[in-house]
């Protein structure tokens, strides 16, 4: 156990007590003078304040990017942390910095620190990147100068410099990598009596060290994180305090995630990121479910247990896994237990889960279902939060319905299942009129309410329409899907 | 006061005019070495481009802090209308690290920071006008500590019923400024003769500029009595004139200096004062230096957006769609103070006829005071709500006679000759017409019209629909004393050139066109010029960046600043080589008049000649002066000469709308504009790609919603929505027109910043159409066309 936190930030070791609510962007700017890094927002939507952050995955170093207005640096434990200031000396530009600048892609300039990190770790993590993948990692860093378009050519001004993908390396990386993967794991304890952020590596350590809060007291104030995109916000937007942060982020058992060939099982701290790639093929929906949901700023951290506790009613994973029936596996000082999703949530952000028990992992059934769909209307189509969200999970034999799962978000205080709207595609040929009339069914089913995401008119009419969304998806011309 | 330009090399006077698709890349880009000279008409590089790619940019938050630096939080009403009970600060005062907490009571000259109309305190005296208005100010050792004491403030307030809507402002008579009338032909007359008649009311929303860098100043106390203020504005003038006001200090003692800021869109036009003079009154008081920035939700809450209109509208028509009569009342949204308010719909009102040409016109603005945020300068300032009205009707009427879009406006367009509404002669609007014909061409506007007719036949749910948006934008402040500009040009003994000018860096590049202008102006190098900040002790009484005309005015200022050093060179180099006459170029002197010029071997470097001069005691400083030439305007009568040139250009969208949700997907975007000469097409290109995306934001998702009871719900990124990364179509293809020119522009140049915006309402006449092909002509449709709006329009009975 130690009290201080060991990185490298753009190549240089580090050895750092931090607060235990200090972000990233907070330390850079104010203990380091790095002041690249920039604060557009503050909660993670604008990308002003992306930061690359180089970690040991699978015993090789991996690149990501991270928005530093949420990230705590009590995480940065073992991590490199590069920031603008690390891409050049003096007059010496990196391929994207003199490619940004030939391009125009630069105009008031707040933002482009931001866009050069995120397109640095594209570069970083990819050999040849495709326009998919630019967008996936772009849309995160908002600017309101150049409309995007200069910024999306870049990259072919990057191709005309011919850099070889291993010259897009900062130097220094090379050295940091080999002491990285030597750096030994150790449990980490900052702060004090009043606020302190704890960072186990083990199950066993976390257990054994909340068993002994347990005793000397209660755990009001102690708070779980992993990414901490949800946590952070609360602390710094809504001023919330917390004697106690627990950081799940470097449990490695938690980190795993399994196909028994009944289940695929997601670990606790697994990323939102890692998740999309790891069930491309498995589980596209949630793949693609989690590649709409936020930006790669946040999906590099945030995990779908998170996604889960923080119990928002628009949260978009929550309805694919309670279309499908998942279950999650609790563990805490008294033990493991599973709770199947649709029994956990009670109210608004009231979940099943004691304020000691932690997700271990989300288990999601694999055979019970042969179409899975996820549909999410938000304002704007890229990276927002729901209006209405909603996922069906069919069993189809012989075009016939025998088996359905329907859940839906924003049209209650909590993403809701639907037994009736469920049962109405039971038994019932696979056709649109059968998907019309359950949208009827489910149309009677909610009694949503207004807010600043849309009317109780819209979100009734929606609870309609995505049902035949859910419908027109399977169809093969895709012509007919916006998104 | 126009200078001349310098003669140019053959080769360089034809300007490259760009066509640039969004995903040609480098190849739309010639990286020759004409673009790369930093020559008028050329695209180097963003002046300040190492720095910001470097992250070395200083924006106000990243100047090193200052020793013993304060930050300044600023306690706000929470309430939309209401009255003072109590105000007790005594307990956040004895929070330790506190250093003050400021309240009206403690400004030592005037409590008014309003410019134009003096109706704006800087801090709230006995009534509160509206959620976020000032009210007391803590300035402590950590942001931490002034939040904390910000809690301990006992702020007592007895709520009034507000007023948060036109028609409640209308009926009670409630406005910021005086109802303008601009009128001419026989309009009641008319509209009772034509063969059609029409009548209705355009409904916009407002606008959160969301410049990236929130608003932020940070004050430094001076020896005897005098104080810096560093601003993120657009207005360093106004803020001096302000601050010195608050203060009750002569002018001559505050100064103001802006590097550049980090985007203003109109934002940081006026809504910068008050964070600058809370700041410098906090330094006033503890002594110290003070910084007050905001967060982006308190910046979200507080400062002025764009209006919100509703404007009523009678027009009528013949049978080919030619508008024969058009009366319009355009009533704003002011807000709680009236800020630019009156000049906003001044231009608004300017801007009813957009290009066409109506004999019997009655144009009425009011501005209305509500218990909203001031509503503020934004990137069109008026002009994207008046031509918004006559567009919506053209497009009604089209779908009405089933006229093709194009084919109504051609129809009603002005003529060369023809005259505005307010009497000024639309000039060069010839280019107009050219300019629809040939986007009409360039967009396939027909091809396309019947493959989206056929895209609908076969589609059930999602509906395709087509939308052009074309604009005729006056250029000149309509507030005449404001179209002037001033500079300060020195070339220091190594040769090295310093400008200053009083626009203001905030992503428009002013300073890399001014840059060019002052290196072409002199024959130097781009690379040997250094534009500075804007500094109030350099250039004085300097106008705001604004109105598109940053570069127009200051680019005359810069050039005739250098020009009469450049004339002093030219007296000095004949002599000292006794020829006829010099040539500066690329920072070498030649031998010889235009065209006749001995490039084999020059007489000397502009470094050697500089040097010579010195000892010679030339001057090597120059103050230069712009004014615009013969503008004015009569608001009473409402006729006059308001602008010294007109933008012309159109925009083309194509998209996709699902008739399930309501929501939107652009396709495709072709533009073609008007920048005259262009002084750097690549930032010219920028700017339309960039006003592009802006309005379609404010024409789709940018949504600001409000509680009963006045206050921004959509106060965060995380629920107001402007466009991101995703939201641009692969097609999207910006040209500028290559056959304007302009003589009363820097260098024959335009300007540049606000026109495009106008091409974003195109999106919105799209989605009408998609919305018409089910054969529901949109009834309640207005911007923002959220999904949530367009959904409504599918599911209307209307027909």
């Amino acid at each position: 156990m130690k009290s201080v936190v060991n990185f490298f930030l753009n190549g240089k070791a580090q050895e750092k007590e931090v607060k235990p609510d200090a972000t990233v962007l907070e330390m850079l700017r104010n203990s380091y003078e790095l002041n690249g890094t920039k604060e557009g927002c503050g909660e993670g939507d604008c990308g002003a304040c992306t930061v690359v952050i180089g970690e040991v995955f699978n015993g090789k170093i991996r690149y990501k990017p991270v928005a530093g207005c949420l990230y705590l640096a009590a995480k940065l434990e073992g991590k490199h942390l590069i920031t603008i200031e690390g891409l050049s000396s003096g007059d010496n530009l990196h391929p994207i910095q003199k490619a940004v600048l030939e391009a125009h892609a630069t105009q008031c300039g707040f933002c482009t620190p931001g866009v050069i990190m995120s397109l640095l770790s594209v570069y970083l993590e990819h050999d040849k990147p495709d326009a998919e993948t630019f967008r996936r990692y772009l849309e995160g860093n908002l600017c309101r100068c150049t409309g995007y378009i200069t910024i999306r050519q870049v990259p072919e001004y990057v191709g005309s410099l011919n850099i070889k993908s291993k010259d897009m390396r900062p130097a220094f990386l090379a050295a940091t990598e080999e002491q990285q993967l030597k750096l030994a794991s150790e449990d980490i304890l900052t702060g004090n009596g009043k606020s302190e952020f704890f960072s186990p590596v083990s199950a066993e350590s976390l257990r054994g060290f909340l068993s002994e809060k347990l005793k000397s007291g209660n755990l009001q104030g102690m708070t779980f994180i992993n990414g901490g995109s949800d946590v952070v916000v609360g602390i710094k937007k809504m001023h919330r305090k917390y004697s106690l942060i627990v950081d799940l982020a470097r449990i490695e058992s938690l980190g795993k995630v399994e196909d028994s060939g009944e289940f695929i099982s997601a670990g606790g701290n697994v990323t939102l990121s890692d998740l999309a790639d790891g069930l491309k093929q498995s589980l596209p929906v949630l793949s693609r479910t989690i590649l709409q949901m936020c930006s790669e700023q946040i999906r590099s951290n945030a995990t779908i247990a998170g996604n889960i506790v923080n119990a928002s009613p628009v949260a978009d994973t929550v309805p694919v896994l309670m279309a499908m029936g998942a279950e999650i596996v609790l563990d805490g000082p008294g033990g493991t237990r599973i709770v199947p999703i649709r029994e956990f949530y009670h109210g608004y952000k009231q979940t099943e889960n004691k304020p000691e028990e932690w997700i271990q992992s989300v288990r999601i059934p694999k055979n019970r279902f042969n179409y899975i769909n996820f549909e999410k209307v938000s304002k704007r189509r890229e990276v927002d939060i729901s209006s209405v969200n909603s996922a069906v999970a069919l069993k189809i034999s012989d075009g016939v319905i025998t088996d359905a799962g329907v859940a839906y978000g924003g049209v209650a205080p909590f993403t809701v299942f639907m037994p009736e709207t469920a049962a109405s595609l039971t038994g019932r040929e696979f056709c649109e009129e059968t998907f019309r009339n359950a949208g009827d069914i489910a149309f009677d089913e909610a009694r949503p309410i207004s807010d600043v995401r849309g009317s109780a008119e819209y979100r009734k009419g929606l609870l309609k329409n995505l049902m035949i969304r859910h419908f027109i998806a399977s169809e093969s011309m895709l012509g007919e899907v916006i998104l | 006061m126009k200078t001349e330009t310098m003669p140019q090399k053959s080769t360089e006077k034809e300007v490259k005019q760009v066509v640039v698709s969004s995903d040609s890349g480098a190849g739309a880009n010639p990286v020759d070495a004409f673009v790369k000279s930093g020559k008028v008409g050329s695209s180097p590089s963003h002046l300040s481009g190492r720095e910001h790619v470097t992250g070395r940019s200083q924006f106000i938050d990243d100047i090193p802090k200052p020793r013993n630096m304060l930050y300044v939080k600023v306690l706000t009403s929470p309430v939309a209308h209401g009255i003072v009970r109590e105000l007790d600060c005594e307990e956040a005062r004895k929070v330790p690290g506190v250093k003050a907490v400021l309240t009206y009571r403690d400004i030592p000259g005037e409590n008014q920071i309003g410019a134009i109309l003096p109706d704006e305190t800087c801090l709230a005296e006995e009534h509160v006008h509206f959620v976020g208005e000032p009210v007391a100010v803590v300035a402590a050792e950590t942001a931490e500590i002034a939040e904390e004491a910000m809690g301990k403030i006992r702020l007592n307030i007895e709520e009034l019923t507000p007023v948060l809507t036109i028609d409640d402002a209308v009926a009670k008579n409630q406005f910021v400024g005086p109802i303008r009338k601009i009128e001419r032909g026989n309009v009641d007359e008319m509209l009772k003769n034509s063969p059609h008649y029409l009548e209705g009311k355009v409904v916009n929303g407002g606008q959160e500029h969301f410049y990236l860098e929130t608003q932020s100043a940070l004050a430094i106390p001076e020896d005897s009595g005098a104080i810096t203020i560093y601003s993120s504005t657009q207005n360093p003038n106004e803020i001096q004139r302000m601050a010195s006001n608050v203060l009750g200090k002569p002018q001559s003692e505050v100064t103001v200096d802006v590097k550049r800021i980090g985007g203003g869109f109109g934002g940081k036009e006026s809504q910068a004062t008050s964070w600058a003079s809370i700041a410098a009154l906090a330094a006033h008081h503890t002594g110290l230096p003070c910084l007050c920035k905001l967060d982006r939700e308190e910046d979200m809450i507080s400062t002025g957006k764009r209006h919100v209109f509703e404007s009523t509208y009678r027009v009528g028509f013949d049978d080919n769609g030619k508008i024969l009569a058009f009366d319009v009342v355009l009533c704003s949204n002011a807000g709680a103070v009236a800020d630019a308010s009156t000049s906003i719909l001044e231009r608004a009102m300017l801007h009813a006829d957009n290009i066409y040409n109506i004999d019997n016109i009655r144009v009425i603005g009011k501005p209305c005071r509500t218990n909203l945020h001031p509503a503020t300068a934004f990137r069109g300032f008026g002009g994207p709500q008046g031509i918004l009205v006559i567009e919506t009707i053209l497009e009604i009427i089209a779908n009405k006679l089933k006229i093709d879009p194009f084919d109504i406006r051609l129809r009603n367009i002005y003529k060369e000759g023809d005259k505005a509404h307010y009497g000024e002669p639309v000039k060069n609007v010839r280019h107009m017409e050219t300019i629809l014909k040939k986007l009409r061409h360039d967009s396939d506007w027909d091809e396309r019209k019947r493959k989206v007719a056929e895209f609908n036949a076969k589609n059930k749910y999602l509906k395709k629909g087509l939308g052009v948006a074309p604009v005729k934008f006056g250029i000149s402040f309509t507030a005449a004393h404001l179209n002037q500009a001033g500079s300060l040009v020195h070339v220091y003994f190594d040769g090295s050139v310093s400008v200053s000018h009083g626009a203001i860096e905030m992503g428009q590049e002013v300073n890399t066109k001014i840059g060019q202008i002052a290196a072409t102006t002199l024959g130097v190098p781009l690379s040997t010029v250094r534009v500075e900040s804007t500094n109030t002790k350099r250039v004085a009484n300097s106008s705001p960046t604004a109105a598109s005309s940053g570069c127009d005015l200051n680019g005359q200022a810069v050039e005739n600043a250098a020009m009469q050093i450049h004339e002093r060179l030219t007296e000095f180099a004949k002599t000292l080589f006794n020829v006829s006459g010099v040539r500066f170029e690329d920072g070498m002197v030649y031998a010889g008049e235009a065209g006749k010029v001995n490039y084999a071997e020059p007489l000397i470097s502009f470094n050697e000649l500089i040097k010579k001069a010195y000892f010679q005691r030339v001057d090597l400083t120059a103050h230069g002066f712009y004014a615009s030439p013969g503008i004015w305007f009569d608001r009473e009568k409402g006729v006059g000469n308001p602008f010294l040139y007109f933008v012309y250009g159109a925009g083309v969208t194509e998209v996709t709308v699902d008739t399930l949700t309501g929501q939107t997907k652009l396709d495709y975007v072709r533009i073609l504009h008007d920048s005259g000469q262009s002084l750097n097409p690549a930032v010219d290109i920028g700017q339309i790609y960039g006003a592009y995306i802006q309005a379609y934001g404010w024409a789709t998702t940018e949504e600001l919603v409000y509680s009963e009871g006045g206050k921004l719900l959509s106060n965060s990124p995380a629920t107001y929505k402007i466009p991101t990364y995703g939201d641009v179509p692969t097609e999207f293809y910006a040209e500028l027109f290559s056959g304007s020119t302009n003589e009363l522009g820097v260098k024959r140049s335009k300007a540049n910043g606000e026109p495009p915006f106008i091409y974003g309402e195109s999106v919105l006449f799209a989605i009408a159409d998609a919305i018409a092909s089910t054969g529901k002509y949109p009834v309640n449709l207005s911007i923002p066309a959220t999904p949530e709006k367009v959904w409504k329009e599918f599911c209307s009975e209307a027909g």
